[in-house]
């Protein structure tokens, strides 16, 4: 079996190799033929060390969580 | 009887090369087969004709240089395709890098070659029709004949 990378889809996109349909924003765990293609045509993007530090153990489909930096700081106590 | 009907045949792409232009080199390839497709189109070279016609004699005719030939699929245009998407990159690619393409036939039958996609014009016609993309692939290799089962 050959290995897996895990990426990020950077668009919505379908193989029609497998009829397989990606959603945008979600992460995935691809052989390495498909990611070197996907990535090639701009539709997926390796994903960090960090980012993968973040992902369940079993290599589940995940929906990555925005940066924090991202998110709304809670309005001060008045 | 060992015709067959072209229903069913496939042409995918990678952005990979093979190690070695043969059947093993391809096959060790990952493809993504491109969707929507209507036409894949005439596979195979053509070799050029030199001819003599001496003051005395038969026109002479001999063999001269070869054209890989090109490929022009017809198909429906479809943004979210990754193998369209892929061959729209090669189509943009400002590099003269080679793509490796895969056409299975339906008995099995398979055509390696490499190539250069020199352009992804779409169609847009009447109003009752599908908006369709004609790229060419100019053909850059031989082609790796495998035969199906």
């Amino acid at each position: 079996m050959s290995k897996t990378v895990p990426v990020l889809v950077l668009s919505a996109f379908e193989d029609a190799t497998w009829a397989d349909r990606y959603a945008k924003g979600k992460t995935y765990a691809l052989e390495e033929g498909r990611v070197a293609n996907f990535e090639a045509a701009g539709l997926v993007r390796k994903l960090t060390a960090d980012e993968v530090s973040k992902l369940p153990a079993n290599g589940e489909v995940k929906t990555i969580a925005k940066p924090s930096h991202t998110r709304k700081r809670p309005r001060a106590a008045k | 009887m060992a015709i067959q009907a072209s229903a069913g045949a496939a042409l995918a792409i990678s952005a990979a090369n093979p190690a070695t232009p043969d059947a093993a080199g391809y096959l060790a390839l990952t493809y993504t087969e491109i969707g929507q497709i209507e036409k894949i189109g005439t596979i195979g070279s053509q070799v050029a004709k030199i001819e003599f016609q001496p003051l005395k004699g038969a026109k002479q005719k001999l063999k001269g240089s070869i054209d890989y030939g090109s490929l022009q699929p017809s198909l429906a245009h479809d943004d979210t395709d990754a193998g369209q998407t892929l061959l729209r990159t090669s189509a943009d690619e400002a590099t003269n890098k080679l793509y490796s393409f895969k056409v299975t036939y339906q008995n099995g039958a398979i055509r390696y070659f490499q190539g250069r996609t020199f352009g992804y014009p779409e169609t847009v016609d009447g109003a009752d029709t599908i908006l369709m993309a004609a790229p060419t692939v100019e053909i850059c290799t031989p082609v790796v004949k495998v035969a199906g089962t």
